[in-house]
């Protein structure tokens, strides 16, 4: 009988957004296949305390796992450190890692689309490096947009960490979301779900394109910064403070989903687009962040939103048929095809480190 | 225009802002503050702090936003320059980028919010210089100080330690000394304690007074403890130093010169600093000055000057000096602006236009900026007026109209060569306009208050003028000193005196019965005020009724054109309504004059020989008009008549128009006045002004020192 792999993940539970919600399904994902401990970083990225977010402690709760906060060290043949951003405040990382393979999933993209870093990588990395035994060090990105930043970053930004490979596999995000049946009356009712920050929209006159007011419905979930005292956010925006709504019942009031960000911010993953077509709808984004999602989405410059949601509006029959489809190519990204790439990878014997 | 953004709901964000942007200006360099990046309930000194500074906007494609503490971006603060941002306004964010994480955040976050990146303006931390600060660009402004030969050493002591009771008898040795002019810098509760304590030197609390008063007015300053990291005393350091102001390190150990060599060591104790300053630093003042020019901190302050305004501006620029706004053009008449504070009358109003009307119209030309009460007045009178916005409940704000008032003399003031106010309390507007100008100014200050009043707020302000001009009393025993400073001058009574002879005084009274039909051999004119301080229509209404059962008087009732008249008053037969700035010549015409016993109308009295009745005004807040007629009725010069005593009031009436009138007016033509003041007040205003070849006094030594 062959051993069960043996892996730690690390990370800081307090991430809001698609972080906490990869890792809690990759917790779910993995626990059956794994020897799985789960140890919690309180970095100087967030305060308020130990507390951890919600999925996350209901995955952990339901595969039985015993999360230990800020041990002082981890051992575990495979240590996966999510998100190292979270690191990027501290100056200290006092954690000791014993283990014979890292690796560091690189949810925030590396690079921002204008190829300036989108945060201090080299940084966080040096505080992973100083605690860990030689071992061999990955870099797995989340994607291929993902990907080709940290390619980029490795080669061109930060040559001297040769130490760091990129993973030969992409870390994915667990997407094993209740699929909903497309509406057979679209109507022009759009929409958006995001955290608040200000990096996930565009500027207004873009929004007010996206989000027009001959649309019957523009609902924003996550539009906190259009509520704060002094701004006037046009009134047939229906906005929704991040967290004040649940994201089926949101998404159950639209059927176009229209994601653009800031031109020079950029999805690593995409979880949002996902649950928005699991959740039945026909989800419009800029080519970027289209690119881990194919032909299951609209890919478009923001140019032609009318005209994509008209025409669907026209013909219900395509616009079931195109959900459907982007329905059943979500699940390159379930669970099932998560456990098999990862444990295939995780069964394979770490490199030796070249002293 | 460079706008600043604060770092509103960071320590010292707003405060830091005023400064800043208050700075900029100084150097030449035109900032402001958008409206909508100030919160609401703006408190009441950084509102004045702003007021000059404030605009509506919005920002344009060719501004540059200047955010001291780019790292502190929060949501509201984001909110803000996103709005800004679609503007195309450049910003320049300035913070000590301590690590590359702040760095990139702080591009990412204002870049995501305003649509483009920000330049980083880096801020020196950890340097070791004095000047470091990690918000805002700490950098000083050539004052354009003066030493002043053979004067008095100007000291600015910046928060002395006052615990120790022997500190105070220090305080009190260099208050007394001839051959030092000290002045307190420190925090609101020590100058509280020190003002307690009477100390009698000025006392300023850092927000007080802007830099440029303090440095223009100081030859040394003295430090008594570590420079703190708030960046209103550091810009008030930097300023020092590239003034010239000799830097006195007195802390314990001499910190501050192993920081900065051009600190010169002092005592401590503030009992053996004044012999120090006269023995040791009085003879040298001008090598300290030349130590502190080529001081490292100067040099500091200049090379954060030079970067902050090619980051500002893409050009190079010239060490920062203070901007001299227009001066009145060489060789035209002077302009001297006078301010007087509309109070329960029009007297401030009426004794400005005395002195002002005494004024040499070739040297000078008086203007005033008044309140609507007055302006009407004024301007019969010929003068040019500015029009101040006057209090009223309406307003949202309760200073909101002096907030107006001190923008609008703002500029009148700092382009003038005088700057006169009258009135019993010195605005904010007054206060702060005459910090910021270097104009000289004088404050006619009315004596005889009221037993018990405490005047000591309205008091501790005189320390701002060059000058105090003290209208004095008809009567020495009402000639109280309230202030020992040597600022202060006294002058004869400043009254109007109406040259009315006999012919002109039988003219004026035929031309009176003529207006009205009403043939009179006796005339009384009843003019009691306003009603402001107390309604005196019951006592009007008594004269009204009682006049109307003598067929041969004619009673005229005289008012301020802006008063409101009881309808009571109408219909008596033999009473008339007047209403007039001129009361003095209807006075001047009458048998018995019944009048309050305010500064003005008194004198007036007194000085034109009109028999008067006098009912004092009894508001707790005026002058002490009881003791001001009391005196006049003790020497026989008039009658006195209680407030509430109209029984007394008509048998008066009744006994001066049988005879008593008469007897009233011969002895006040026999009776020796003291010579009047108009003159002499005049004088000093024009030379003040430099008006008269007489060298302007350093405004800046008394007013700071």
């Amino acid at each position: 009988m062959a051993t069960r792999p043996d892996v730690a993940l690390v990370l800081d539970p307090r991430f809001s957004g698609g972080t906490s919600a990869a890792v809690a399904h990759e917790i779910l994902a993995l626990h059956r296949d794994c020897d799985l401990s789960v140890c919690f970083i309180e970095s100087a990225m967030f305060r308020g305390g130990r507390t951890v977010h919600a999925k996350i402690a209901s995955a952990l709760k339901e595969a039985g796992i015993e999360p230990e906060w800020s041990p002082r060290q981890v051992r575990a043949e495979t240590i996966v450190l999510h998100n190292p951003s979270f690191l990027k405040f501290d100056k200290t990382f006092p954690v000791r890692f014993n283990c014979a393979r890292a690796i560091v999933v690189s949810h925030e993209n590396f690079l921002r689309p204008d190829g300036t870093p989108g945060f201090d990588v080299a940084h966080c990395l040096r505080l992973i490096d100083t605690q860990l035994p030689p071992c061999q060090r990955l870099i797995a990105p989340v994607s291929r947009y993902n990907r080709r930043g940290v390619e980029t970053w490795l080669a061109e930004v930060a040559p001297d960490f040769d130490a760091w490979q990129l993973a030969p596999i992409d870390w994915l995000n667990v997407c094993d979301f209740t699929l909903h049946a497309p509406t057979d009356t679209p109507r022009d009712r759009r929409g958006r779900v995001s955290r608040a920050g200000f990096e996930k929209f565009p500027d207004r006159s873009l929004m007010l394109n996206h989000f027009p007011p001959h649309a019957d419905r523009c609902a924003i979930l996550g539009g906190d910064s259009f509520l704060l005292p002094g701004d006037q956010p046009p009134a047939h925006w229906d906005i929704v403070p991040f967290g004040g709504a649940s994201v089926d019942a949101f998404l159950a009031e639209i059927d176009f989903f229209v994601y653009f960000t800031h031109p020079n911010w950029r999805e690593s993953f995409g979880r949002v687009i996902a649950e928005a077509i699991a959740s039945g709808k026909v989800v419009i984004t800029d080519p970027g962040t289209a690119e881990t999602f194919g032909s299951a989405v609209i890919a478009s410059d923001g140019t032609d939103i009318d005209a994509v949601v008209s025409q669907f509006c026209a013909d219900p029959a395509r616009y079931r048929s195109f959900v459907n489809a982007a329905q059943s190519k979500l699940a390159a990204f379930g669970a099932q095809a998560f456990r098999t790439c990862i444990c295939t990878f995780l069964d394979m014997p770490p490199e030796v480190p070249t002293p | 225009m460079i706008y600043i953004e604060p770092a509103e709901g960071t320590a010292g964000g707003l405060d830091d802002a005023a400064v800043l942007v208050a700075a900029l200006n100084d150097a030449g360099l035109p900032a402001a503050v958008l409206r909508s990046s100030l919160p609401a309930d703006l408190g009441f000194s950084a509102a004045y702090e702003f007021a000059r500074h404030v605009t509506l906007g919005p920002a344009t494609a060719d501004d540059v936003i200047l955010l001291p503490n780019a790292q502190a971006v929060p949501d509201d603060r984001l909110a803000r320059l996103r709005r800004i941002g679609h503007t195309g306004a450049r910003c320049v964010a300035a913070s000590a980028f301590n690590d590359l994480q702040i760095e990139l955040g702080v591009r990412a976050k204002l870049g995501y919010a305003m649509g483009r990146e920000p330049e980083l303006f880096r801020l020196p931390v950890a340097t070791g210089s004095l000047l470091d600060h990690s918000a805002a660009p700490v950098f000083g402004i050539d004052r354009g100080r003066k030493m002043r030969p053979q004067g008095r050493l100007r000291v600015l002591l910046v928060d002395p330690k006052i615990e120790d009771p022997a500190a105070l008898r220090g305080l009190q040795a260099l208050a007394a000394s001839r051959k030092l002019q000290t002045t307190v810098v420190t925090n609101g509760k020590s100058k509280t304690a020190l003002l307690a304590k009477g100390i009698g030197l000025p006392v300023y609390h850092y927000a007080e007074a802007p830099a440029g008063a303090l440095v223009r007015g100081t030859d040394v300053a003295v430090f008594f403890g570590p420079i703190p990291q708030a960046y209103r005393l550091r810009m008030l350091l930097a300023d020092m130093a590239v003034s010239g102001v000799g830097l006195l390190d007195a802390t314990e150990g001499f910190v501050l010169r192993r920081i900065d060599t051009a600190f010169v060591p002092a005592p401590a104790d503030l009992a053996a600093l004044a012999a120090f300053l006269v023995s040791e630093i009085l003879p040298d003042a001008a090598d300290l000055a030349r130590l502190s020019l080529q001081c490292q901190t100067a040099e500091v302050s200049r090379q954060t000057f030079s970067a902050l305004a090619a980051s500002l501006t893409g050009q190079e620029m010239a060490p920062a000096r203070a901007r001299t706004r227009k001066q009145p053009g060489a060789g035209g008449p002077s302009r001297i602006v006078f301010m007087p504070t509309n109070g329960v009358g029009l007297g401030h109003a009426q004794r400005c236009s005395l002195i002002a009307s005494s004024m040499d119209t070739v040297a000078t030309k008086p203007v005033f900026a008044a309140f609507p009460s007055c302006a009407k007045m004024l301007k019969s009178y010929g003068f040019d007026v500015m029009p101040l916005v006057g209090k009223t409940s309406l307003h949202a704000e309760q200073l909101a109209n002096d907030l107006v008032n001190y923008t609008r003399i703002d500029d009148l003031v700092a382009t003038s060569s005088a700057f006169v106010f009258d009135g019993g309390y010195v605005f904010n507007s007054v206060f702060r306009t005459i910090l910021d100008s270097a104009t000289p100014s004088a404050w006619i200050r009315r004596g005889l208050w009221q037993a018990g009043q405490d005047n000591t707020l309205a008091l501790e302000r005189e320390k701002i003028f060059d000058r105090v001009i003290v209208p004095n009393e008809a009567f020495d025993e009402l000639n109280a000193a309230y202030s020992n400073s040597d600022k202060v001058q006294n002058v004869g009574p400043i009254v109007q005196q109406t040259e009315l002879g006999m012919d002109e005084r039988a003219a004026l009274r035929a031309s009176l019965a003529n207006h009205f039909g009403r043939p009179f051999t006796s005339l009384v004119v009843t003019m009691l005020g306003g009603g402001v301080a107390a309604d005196h229509t019951a006592q009007t209404i008594a004269l009204a009724a009682m006049l109307a059962r003598r067929t041969d008087a004619l009673h005229i009732v005289v008012v301020w054109p802006t008063s409101t008249v009881d309808p009571g008053l109408f219909g008596w037969p033999n009473t008339v309504v007047v209403k007039t700035h001129r009361a003095g010549i209807v006075a001047a015409a009458a048998d018995l004059y019944i009048s309050a016993a305010g500064y003005n109308s008194f004198h007036e009295a007194l000085y034109n020989r009109i028999p008067t009745i006098f009912i004092p005004q009894m508001a707790a807040y005026m002058d002490d008009q009881h003791a001001r007629a009391a005196a006049a009725a003790e020497r026989g010069l008039a009658v006195l008549v209680g407030p509430t005593d109209i029984m007394a009031l008509e048998a008066a009436v009744r006994r001066g128009l049988d005879g008593e009138a008469d007897a009233l007016r011969q002895k006040l033509v026999d009776f020796v006045l003291p010579e009047r003041g108009n003159e002499a007040a005049a004088g000093l205003v024009t030379n003040l002004a430099g008006a008269a070849g007489v060298p302007v006094p350093d405004a800046t030594l008394r007013r700071v020192a």
